[in-house]
């Protein structure tokens, strides 16, 4: 049984479709089917969809569509549309925890009770599903990770993280694509870029992907750091089983 | 011919901007583009050509350029900052050809925040992510995704202009009130904080940049309930509410999700002159239903449509791009493929 989505205005040439207040999967399954469904079968008018933890961004161009029949073109595509959303491609992303690219290992282990190996192998057996993009370009929200790791953010800000960095709080993992400032706890870090701007494809992650970590040594990071630099390297997605 | 433009001696804060780079937000990446888009617009028109091509936002104080070895027309646009050549002083809104290796010097602001140069051509820096616009935080696009510094050539592109001789720029409007419509968190504020925002006046505050100005309010405004909402994506113009109660107006450069309470969002008509208001200018704001707003915004569009149209500056395809009409056929999804 699935309640109607409440479907507000924003600003006079947009509409957020709200499913939920919470961060959680089911919220976000809701999200992204609607997001499908509208790729896949565009509202004329509708200029662009962005897709968040549990709401969804409708702009429009009122001149093409009004509000009220956008409003009603939603609520009827909520209700009968794709209830299940494509399936995302699934990534295996190698990492180095703890040392200098994760300087916040040790003090969530802490946190979690386990020692710094158990740490990673817990991590490291996260299997996460993209739940939105934001906050800066190729900036991932994964999750939802089980209650241990509903960790308050860090009362330090880093003033800047690299890109690549893996960060973890409130039940979710991030990762960078570019640098930035967090007041998440930095545990990891990825030789793999996320955001290439003047690729072709410039974006790595997409919501709906399914992500986890796999632990590498640190020799092996700056290896792998060395083909990707030299083109030899491209993470690509794991094969359907 | 392409030429360029040297940056000699540069004011501070000086972007290359074009219309931005809509359809990414869904990877992060925020809009961006002009802050003040009737400005660029009417630059673009002047020159006669589209308004997707970038122009230099100039922040308070222009500085002095020097043509290339090729001549170029040259406006400035938006905050009324005068243009100097060869002893001549050319009044913003005035098309002023620049000789080859000819400096001109482009006076400062205290009226406004933002002048735009138009050069014959457009600033023809490499595009990022379909879009000249400068975005500094992430590094993206313009001059290697930063300010204009000394030394900096400015590639311009081949001049294919119709150019019209100018106009008076509209004085800077008395009124600093701004319209508004109820934003997405509206009913979670108190009465008194709702009230608040139709009544008083606001200040604004240095605390201000491409991504959003900040406001000093007469008392802080407080949404009672306790909101603890996950980020949702945000629209230009949204007035955000952070813990300190001080509103915070969403501009160009903003992330394109926020987890703050919004309570208002500044209608699209009234938006470029918000941007444009001056640090410690007291504003107010104005409520104004989604119809109206609608009503409001087709009228803003017609505006910037006669304005490309009246300066003899090409139409349909400029317009189009305008509207984010024409950025994929049908409907964007940034970088996705439908399967």
């Amino acid at each position: 049984m699935q309640l109607k989505p409440a479907v507000i205005p924003t600003g006079e040439s947009a509409l957020t479709v709200v499913f939920g207040d919470s961060v959680e999967l089911g919220l976000n399954n809701r999200v992204l089917a609607m997001d499908d469904d509208l790729l896949r079968d565009p509202i004329e008018g509708v200029i662009e969809s962005i897709p968040a933890v549990s709401s969804l961004l409708l702009r429009f161009d009122p001149g093409v569509i009004s509000r009220e029949e956008l409003t009603t073109a939603v609520i009827s595509r909520a209700a009968t549309g794709a209830l299940n959303r494509q399936t995302g491609r699934s990534w295996q992303i190698p990492v180095r925890y703890g040392g200098e690219g994760g300087p916040d290992l040790s003090e969530v282990a802490d946190v979690l009770g386990l020692s710094e190996s158990a740490t990673i192998e817990a991590h490291s057996a996260l299997e996460m599903q993209v739940l939105m993009l934001g906050f800066a370009p190729g900036f991932a929200y994964m999750g939802v990770a089980g209650s241990r790791w509903d960790l308050e953010r860090r009362r330090q800000l880093h003033p800047k993280v690299p890109a690549g960095s893996v960060l973890v709080a409130v039940r979710q993992t991030a990762l960078s694509g570019t640098p930035i400032p967090t007041g998440w706890h930095c545990i990891a870090r990825t030789p793999v870029p996320t955001f290439r701007p003047l690729h072709e494809d410039p974006f790595l992650l997409r919501p709906g992907d399914t992500v986890s970590f796999e632990a590498i040594s640190e020799r092996d990071f700056t290896r792998l750091a060395e083909h990707i630099d030299a083109g030899t390297f491209t993470l690509v997605p794991m094969e359907d089983e | 011919m392409s030429s360029h433009l040297l940056a000699v001696r540069p004011g501070p804060l000086i972007t290359v901007q074009d219309l931005g780079r809509p359809g990414f937000q869904r990877f992060g990446v925020a809009e961006g583009g002009v802050m003040d888009r009737r400005a660029h617009c009417l630059g673009a028109a002047l020159l006669g050509q589209p308004p997707a091509l970038a122009s230099l936002e100039m922040t308070s104080t222009g500085g002095i350029f020097r043509a290339g070895p090729e001549p170029v027309h040259v406006v400035v646009t938006g905050a009324p900052m005068s243009l100097e050549v060869e002893g001549y002083n050319h009044p913003a809104g005035h098309t002023v050809r620049i000789a080859p290796d000819t400096e001109f010097e482009i006076g400062a602001t205290t009226t406004a925040v933002y002048g735009y140069l138009s050069v014959s051509g457009g600033v023809d820096t490499e595009p990022v992510i379909g879009s000249r616009s400068t975005h500094l935080r992430a590094g993206l696009g313009g001059v290697n995704g930063r300010n204009i510094q000394a030394g900096d050539l400015i590639p311009v592109g081949p001049d294919a202009s119709t150019v019209a001789l100018g106009v008076t720029l509209p004085t800077t409007s008395d009124t600093e009130t701004f319209r508004f419509v109820w934003g997405l968190h509206a009913d979670a504020f108190a009465a008194n904080a709702r009230a608040m925002l139709k009544e008083e006046a606001f200040e604004i505050t240095a605390l201000r940049d491409r991504m959003g100005m900040g406001l000093k309010a007469p008392r802080p405004l407080r949404a009672p309930l306790s909101l603890s909402l996950p980020s949702s994506p945000v629209v230009d113009g949204d007035i955000q509410v952070p813990g300190d109660g001080h509103p915070v107006i969403l501009l160009a450069d903003r992330q394109p999700t926020g987890g703050y309470p919004r309570i208002a969002t500044i209608i699209q008509a009234d938006r470029d002159r918000f941007a444009q208001q001056p640090t410690g200018t007291l504003v107010r704001f104005a409520e104004v239903s989604l119809d109206k707003a609608t009503d409001l915004l087709f009228e803003y569009r017609r505006e910037l449509a006669e304005l490309v149209t009246s300066a003899g500056g090409s139409t349909e395809p400029a317009l189009r791009a305008l509207w984010q009409q024409n950025l994929i056929s049908g409907f964007t999804a940034g970088g996705q493929e439908a399967d």
